[in-house]
């Protein structure tokens, strides 16, 4: 009996685009979590003027990581038809 | 050993370190993507009470027993919310003037002393003037958030919180 082969160059173009993607979501968080640290630190001083432009650029961040996640699933739906 | 006998433990393990570390990968990015859903409420719920407070401090409050308060004095009242200490200070000029009690720098109460005509964080020793809220010792960053008051016919009004 022969196993089939893994084909390791296709899996590990895999991991390497899901490691790619992986580094970009954890700059984005990195990203997020400085602005809730700004819009903190502004409410803490009674400064309200930072709230709304913080959440703004957060929301920008986590849309930018909801379409990292489209790419990555696209990356299993390419690996399952490949199969 | 035979061939047969070599590749048994493939069977034993199907899934490759590849595959196996393109999944981790995969999964710790969805985590990531929900801490990042976290923090992005966490930043929604500063422009709520943005909202809110805009909303509270649409309103002028009296301050009650402020104009029995001799120069060289302070008052602990509560403004914008009822969990928001403030105080009041009739400076020796006669001029009121009002800050929010938390220190700018770990928000601590600040107390108003007398002698000295400054406000002092007994936490870390920060100091602010009396007279304006500004730094003059210590580790606060920023002044202390001042609120401003109007007085009419011996009473006085908090009209709304001046940031920093």
């Amino acid at each position: 009996m022969r196993l089939r082969s893994p084909r390791p160059d296709r899996m590990q173009q895999k991991t390497e685009g899901a490691s790619a993607v992986l580094i970009m979501v954890l700059i984005l968080l990195l990203l997020q979590l400085w602005l809730l640290n700004i819009a903190m630190e502004a409410f803490m001083a009674a400064n309200n003027s930072l709230a709304v432009p913080t959440f703004l650029a957060s929301a920008f961040c986590f849309a930018l990581t909801l379409y990292a996640l489209k790419a990555l699933a696209s990356l299993d739906k390419e690996g399952k038809s490949g199969r | 050993m035979t061939e047969e006998h070599r590749i048994h433990w493939r069977e034993d393990f199907p899934i490759g370190q590849e595959e196996d570390q393109y999944v981790t990968r995969r999964e710790f990015t969805r985590f990531l993507a929900l801490a990042s859903g976290a923090v992005l409420i966490g930043n929604g719920y500063f422009v709520l009470r943005r909202k809110q407070q805009s909303e509270q401090a649409a309103e002028p409050v009296e301050i009650a027993g402020a104009a029995s308060l001799q120069p060289g004095r302070a008052l602990l009242f509560y403004y914008p919310t009822p969990s928001d200490p403030a105080l009041l200070i009739r400076l020796q000029s006669g001029q009121y003037v009002a800050y929010r009690q938390r220190c700018t720098h770990l928000s601590c109460p600040v107390l108003y002393s007398e002698e000295r005509n400054r406000l002092e964080c007994p936490c870390h020793n920060g100091m602010f003037d009396a007279a304006t809220g500004q730094v003059l010792a210590g580790p606060p960053p920023r002044p202390l958030p001042r609120i401003a008051l109007h007085v009419e016919e011996g009473r006085v009004l908090a009209t709304g919180v001046i940031g920093s």
